[in-house]
């Protein structure tokens, strides 16, 4: 081993001081011999700090590569244990007996207001019409109200179905009932149909189910928009 | 202080490799995203600082941080981002606070620049066999001095293994030649 290429050791792993750094740097560019093996030997240090780059940027590619397949693996069981989940769930509540609270708020909705639709016409003043407006924005509270004070001769047979609507949604079932009663005789089919309907989930609240089911039986020979609810209710009475 | 697992990992332990990859990846990445950049130029910064991290734990360099692991990796990311942006010039660079900044600034930036020499070198060093690929990285890469390599690799003294990194540095100069004789 001669003293140049212990020199050449000593610079490439910074062992020398300062000023023997300088000199030798001196000596680089004199001896073109020199400069060129040191270049070299840059070059080899360089090349395999390249050589080791790229092996180990394949190494990360390959880890993210199964970081990314165990991401979608996850996401998938994720999404078929989310579908299964709720697939169970759906198949509970169609199959199982529901509780007859439960029942009613999934198919109790309010009566819409079809009989009278409130026009700009309409005398905004009158009773009635101030207890549909009342109705149709859903203050139930202040549609009775109005009804209530209407006089019984002037009270069309609908509104009676409205009342029953604004008790149910009120949560009064008891009165509800009551207030449907007269309407289950009606001569008109289709509001008698209907009224049978709000009667029936009337029942099913006050734990009558025997009169409930029987009702709605009753609907489902009937030709009406309830007919084909009242077919699925029954199946899933308790 | 960095824990040495983390330095191990970099260092060649695979599972641990895996386990510090798992670990930071998606903290990382969100934590770029702060600065307005991608998802695919998150990821490539967070392998660009993971082999800026490679070479600091050869060289023994990452031992010596004071700073945690997350802390370090996360602030070297920073800065590749903030490059990146300031490169594109396109995007505003959103502060990012969290971290303390590192003080060797340069750690950040990558130099490399692969000449055609250098391609040609990189060529020849995988022609070599094992031995001397190994005897070239102890003593470029690793940093290791003749004596340390000579106790590490057991040979019989410092000279064998001088002459041993002298004839692999040649047959890498014959190499080199016959190609460029060959073009």
């Amino acid at each position: 081993m001669s003293d140049r290429d212990l020199q050449i050791e000593r610079y490439l792993q910074g062992e020398m001081s300062e000023a023997e750094k300088v000199q030798f740097e001196q000596l680089i560019a004199q001896d073109p011999e020199l400069g060129e093996e040191v270049s070299f030997q840059l070059g080899v240090q360089k090349a395999l700090w390249n050589e080791d780059e790229n092996s180990f940027r394949s190494e990360l590619n390959r880890l993210e590569k199964d970081q990314k397949a165990n991401l979608q693996r996850r996401r998938f069981w994720m999404a078929a244990a989310s579908i299964a989940l709720f697939a169970c769930i759906a198949g509970l509540w169609l199959f199982l007996p529901k509780d007859q609270n439960e029942l009613f708020q999934a198919y109790f909705s309010p009566q819409p207001n079809i009989y009278q639709p409130i026009t700009r016409s309409a005398g905004e003043s009158s009773t009635l019409n101030q207890g549909l407006i009342a109705y149709e924005k859903g203050d139930w509270k202040e549609a009775l109200r109005h009804f209530s004070d209407l006089d019984k001769s002037e009270k069309p047979e609908f509104v009676i179905l409205y009342e029953g609507n604004c008790l149910l949604a009120l949560g009064d079932f008891s009165m509800a009932k009551q207030a449907l009663d007269p309407l289950l005789t009606s001569q008109d089919g289709t509001l008698r149909h209907r009224a049978g309907w709000y009667w029936a989930l009337a029942q099913l609240n006050l734990g009558q189910k025997k009169e409930a089911k029987s009702q709605l039986e009753q609907l489902t020979e009937e030709e009406g928009p309830f007919q084909e609810r009242s077919k699925e209710l029954i199946r899933l009475l308790p | 202080m960095i824990d040495p697992k983390w330095v191990k990992a970099l260092t060649g332990d695979e599972l641990g490799l895996k386990e510090l990859y798992s670990t930071f990846r998606t903290p990382f990445l969100s934590f770029l995203r702060k600065t307005g950049i991608n998802e695919d130029e998150a990821l490539s910064i967070f392998h660009d600082t993971l082999i800026t991290l490679r070479k600091k734990a050869i060289q023994g360099k990452l031992s010596e941080v004071k700073h945690q692991f997350k802390t370090y990796l996360f602030a070297i990311g920073k800065y590749k981002a903030y490059d990146l942006i300031q490169k594109e010039g396109k995007r505003g660079w959103m502060s990012i606070s969290e971290f303390p900044d590192i003080e060797d600034r340069e750690d950040a930036e990558d130099k490399e620049d692969l000449d055609e020499n250098l391609n040609l070198i990189q060529k020849g060093i995988r022609q070599l066999g094992n031995s001397c690929q190994r005897m070239l990285t102890l003593f470029y890469i690793q940093g290791l001095k003749i004596k340390e390599i000579q106790e590490k690799e057991g040979y019989e003294n410092e000279n064998t293994v001088r002459a041993q990194k002298s004839r692999c540095l040649k047959s890498l100069k014959i190499w080199l030649e016959k190609q460029k004789t060959n073009e």
